[in-house]
C-alpha cells in the first residue's frame, strides 16, 4: 500500500518514512500541505497519509479539511500526527476530516499499530464497494435479461406460427426453423444469466429499489464507473 | 371454433398480437388485454378460465390481478409467463394463486399444453 507521510521537519519526516518502508509499505513524502494536498489529488493517489498538524503553506487539518470538502472525492485514510494533546485539539482534528490522531512523541509500536487500523478499514471499504459494484452490475444483467426475453419471446412465436403456415418441407421453412432456433439458444443464453442475478421480485414486481428500467440502471452503472472525477478516484 | 376461451395480459403489443393468433389458431375464443385494469373489464364481459398473465404491467401488476382473477373467477386458472425469473418470483406467483409458471421465451407447444391440460383440469372439476 502507499503511503503518504507530510512533516516540515526533514528528520521527523526520515523516521516516520523509514518505519513505515521497513513495515513494508510504498512511502511517498512532502515538506509541506500544498504539495501533500497535491500528491494526495494525484491520479493513483496514497490511500493513507500520515500529516503532520503544523506545516508551511496550509496545516495538516487544512489538508484534511480540502480533501473531506468534495465528498464525491474518494479521501485517503487520514492521520494527524502533532504535539497538541488537548481534547479540544483531538476533536478539531476529528472534526476537520481526520480519521485519527497520533501524539508526538510517537511510540513506534502505536504508529504501526494505528497504520494497521488504517489500513484494515480500506480493506473493508474496498470490499463494500466492490460488493457495491457487483451488485449493479447483476442488477443490470437481470434488467437485460428481462428487456431480451420480451423480443425474443415474440421471435419464438413468430416462427413457430410462420413454419406452421409453411407445409412444404424446403429453403423458408428450413430459414424459420433457423431463426427459431437461434432465438431459443439465446433465450437459454438469458435463463442461465438469470442464474447468476440476485435481484429480488419484490423490485422487480414494482415495489421500492425497481430493477427493471433498464436505461435508469445503466446510466446508474456508467456514472458509477466514470466516477465524478476520473482524477480523483 | 370452441367455447373454451383463454384471456391473453401482456403490455408487449407484439406478444400478446402473437399468442393470441396461436390460440385462435388452435381454435379457442381469445380476447387480449395490455393491463391488468383492462383485463380485469375483458372478463366482466366475456369471462375467459384460462388466463396467461405476464407479470410486470403498468399499473396493477400480475400477482394482483392473479388474486382479483381468482376471487371473482374461482375456477379460473391462470398462468404466469414472465420475462424475468427469480426463486422469490416463483413463490409469490404460487402465494398468488398462479397454476403454473413459464419463463419467456416459452415455445408455443408448451403454452397450448398447459392450455390444453388446463381446461380438461376444469372440465373435471365441474364434472365432480
Amino acid at each position: 500500500m502507499k503511503i503518504l507521510a507530510a512533516d516540515d521537519n526533514p528528520i521527523e519526516l526520515s523516521v516516520v518514512k523509514n518505519l513505515l518502508e521497513r513495515w513494508g509499505y510504498e512511502v511517498l513524502t512532502a515538506s509541506d500541505g500544498l504539495r501533500a494536498l497535491s500528491l494526495l489529488r494525484a491520479p493513483e493517489p496514497p490511500r493513507l497519509a500520515i500529516l503532520d498538524w503544523m506545516m508551511p503553506g496550509i496545516n495538516g487539518i487544512e489538508v484534511c479539511r480540502q480533501l473531506r470538502s468534495n465528498p464525491s472525492c474518494r479521501a485517503p485514510y487520514l492521520i494527524l500526527l502533532t504535539g497538541r494533546s488537548q481534547a479540544k485539539d483531538l476533536t478539531a482534528a476529528l472534526d476537520a476530516g481526520a480519521d485519527d490522531y497520533i501524539a508526538k512523541p510517537f511510540q513506534v509500536e502505536e504508529l504501526r499499530a494505528r497504520t494497521q487500523v488504517g489500513c484494515r478499514l480500506l480493506a473493508l471499504q474496498d470490499n463494500y464497494l466492490k460488493h457495491e459494484r457487483l451488485t449493479g452490475v447483476l442488477h443490470t444483467a437481470a434488467a437485460v435479461c428481462h428487456e431480451l426475453n420480451q423480443p425474443l419471446q415474440a421471435l419464438v412465436t413468430a416462427a413457430q406460427l410462420l413454419s406452421a403456415e409453411i407445409t412444404q418441407n424446403g429453403c423458408q421453412r428450413e430459414l424459420v426453423l433457423t431463426i427459431h432456433d437461434s432465438a431459443s439458444r439465446l433465450g437459454a443464453i438469458t435463463r442461465r444469466l438469470m442464474n447468476i442475478t440476485h435481484a429480488e421480485s419484490q423490485a422487480y414486481l414494482g415495489r421500492p429499489g425497481q430493477i427493471l428500467d433498464l436505461h435508469r440502471s445503466a446510466r446508474c452503472e456508467s456514472d458509477r464507473v466514470a466516477g465524478p472525477n476520473p482524477a480523483h478516484p | 371454433m370452441n367455447s373454451q376461451s383463454i384471456l391473453i395480459v401482456d403490455d408487449e403489443m407484439q406478444i400478446r398480437v402473437l399468442f393470441c393468433k396461436a390460440f385462435r389458431a388452435a381454435g379457442y375464443t381469445v380476447h387480449g388485454a395490455s393491463s391488468a385494469e383492462e383485463a380485469l373489464r375483458v372478463q366482466e364481459v366475456s369471462p375467459a378460465e384460462v388466463l396467461f398473465l405476464d407479470l410486470n404491467l403498468p399499473g396493477m401488476n400480475g400477482l394482483d390481478l392473479c388474486r382479483e382473477i381468482r376471487k371473482h373467477w374461482p375456477w379460473s386458472i391462470a398462468i404466469a409467463v414472465t420475462g424475468y425469473a427469480s426463486l422469490f418470483e416463483l413463490l409469490d406467483c404460487r402465494e398468488a394463486g398462479f397454476e403454473d409458471y413459464f419463463i419467456k421465451p416459452v415455445g408455443l407447444e408448451e403454452l397450448l399444453a398447459v392450455a390444453k391440460n388446463s381446461f380438461a383440469k376444469i372440465q373435471r372439476w365441474k364434472l365432480r
